[in-house]
C-alpha cells in the first residue's frame, strides 16, 4: 500500500491534503481522484460562472503523479 | 444483572413506552448471541432466514452491490436497533447485511416474535413502529444524498449517529463509537474516499468533530447542525434533541 495526497485548487482556494489515503497502487488512486473531482465539481458549481477545479495526486515525498483538471465555462 | 436484551429493550423504549407486561415478554424473547469478526456477512441478499438480530455491541451495515460492483451502504445499525425485522414477514432478503467493526449480536426466532406480537399489541406496535422509523431513516438519507452538499451529507450522518447512540445511552463525554473506514462512509454517503477524507479534513478544521481511532467526538454540536442540515425528527425519539454541546 502507498500513501497518496490529493491536493485540490478551486480558483483562488486552495485545499492541500495533510493526511492523505493509501491505495494498492497508482491506478486505484487515480480512479479515487476521478470520481473525487466529478464529485467535488457537483458541489462546487451551482452558478452560471467559470470555474477550473485542479486535483494533483502525490506522493509522501511531495512528487506530483497525476493532474486532473476541470474547466465549466459559461458562455 | 445486565442482560443481552437490556439494549434492545432501551432501544425500544427510546420510542415508545411499553408496559411492564410487554417489556417482560420481550425480555422473554429466546435469544442466541453470537459475536462476529469485522466485517463479516451476518445476511446475504436472497437469503431466506428464520430469525431476526438485533445488535447488541458495535455497527453492522446493510449493503447491495449495482451490476457494475459498485457497493452502497443504505443504513447502519447501532446497538439496540433490529436491521432484519422485515424478514419476518417478507419472504427473502432484499438487502445483505454485514458488520462493520467486531459485532455481538443476538437472534431471535421468528416463530418466537410471532408468538410475542400475538400475545400484545403493544409489542406489535413497538416492532412496527421500528421498521417505520428505518423507512424514515431511509426517506433522510435519500435525500441526503440526492440533494445536499457532500460536507452536509457528512455532518448530517455524524449528528444522526449522535443522536440514535445518545438514544440507548452510549454516548460518552460527546464520543462516540464510529468505527468505520473512509471507504464505508463514501459508499454510505455515494462518494469516492478522496472527497470524504477532503471533507473530513475539513469539517477537523473548523473545529466541529475529532475523529480517530473509531471514535468520534462532536466538538461544536450547534454548527454541525447547520452544516448537516440536521433536524432529529425523523428519528421520532420521544425526547430528540441533541444537547448542545458549546456552552
Amino acid at each position: 500500500m502507498t500513501r497518496y495526497f490529493f491536493d485540490t485548487r478551486d480558483g483562488d482556494t486552495v485545499f492541500e491534503d495533510l493526511e492523505g489515503l493509501e491505495f494498492p497502487d497508482i491506478n486505484s488512486a487515480e480512479q479515487a481522484a476521478v470520481v473525487a473531482v466529478l464529485s467535488i465539481a457537483r458541489d462546487a458549481i451551482v452558478a452560471p460562472l467559470d470555474r477550473n477545479i485542479e486535483m494533483s495526486i502525490r506522493t509522501g515525498d511531495r512528487k506530483i503523479v497525476a493532474t486532473y483538471t476541470l474547466t465549466f465555462l459559461a458562455r | 444483572m445486565s442482560e443481552p436484551v437490556d439494549i434492545l429493550l432501551r432501544r425500544l423504549k427510546s420510542i415508545m413506552s411499553l408496559s411492564d407486561r410487554d417489556q417482560e415478554i420481550i425480555a422473554g424473547l429466546p435469544m442466541e448471541v453470537k459475536t462476529f469478526a469485522d466485517g463479516t456477512d451476518i445476511v446475504r441478499e436472497g437469503q431466506r432466514t428464520e430469525h431476526c438480530f438485533t445488535v447488541l455491541e458495535g455497527l453492522a451495515g446493510s449493503y447491495k452491490f449495482t451490476g457494475d460492483g459498485n457497493r452502497q451502504i443504505p443504513s447502519l445499525y447501532v446497538p439496540g436497533d433490529v436491521p432484519d425485522l422485515t424478514s419476518l414477514h417478507l419472504s427473502h432478503m432484499d438487502t445483505g447485511y454485514r458488520v462493520l467493526t467486531r459485532a455481538t449480536l443476538g437472534f431471535m426466532p421468528h416463530r418466537a416474535i410471532h408468538e410475542a406480537c400475538s400475545m400484545s399489541y403493544g409489542v406489535t406496535g413497538v416492532l412496527w413502529r421500528v421498521t417505520l422509523i428505518d423507512a424514515a431513516i431511509f426517506r433522510e438519507w435519500l435525500t441526503n444524498i440526492g440533494q445536499r452538499s457532500t460536507i452536509a451529507r457528512l455532518a448530517h450522518i455524524f449528528c444522526e449517529m449522535y443522536v440514535r447512540y445518545e438514544a440507548v445511552g452510549l454516548v460518552d463525554g460527546d464520543t462516540y463509537s464510529l468505527p468505520l473506514t473512509q471507504q464505508e462512509l463514501g459508499d454510505a454517503i455515494g462518494t469516492s474516499t478522496v472527497h470524504v477524507n477532503r471533507v473530513v479534513q475539513e469539517l477537523r478544521g473548523r473545529k466541529l468533530i475529532h475523529w480517530a481511532d473509531g471514535r468520534l467526538k462532536v466538538l461544536n454540536m450547534m454548527d454541525l447542525i447547520e452544516v448537516g442540515d440536521f433536524d432529529p425528527a425523523y428519528l421520532h425519539l420521544s425526547h430528540a434533541s441533541p444537547k448542545a454541546v458549546s456552552e
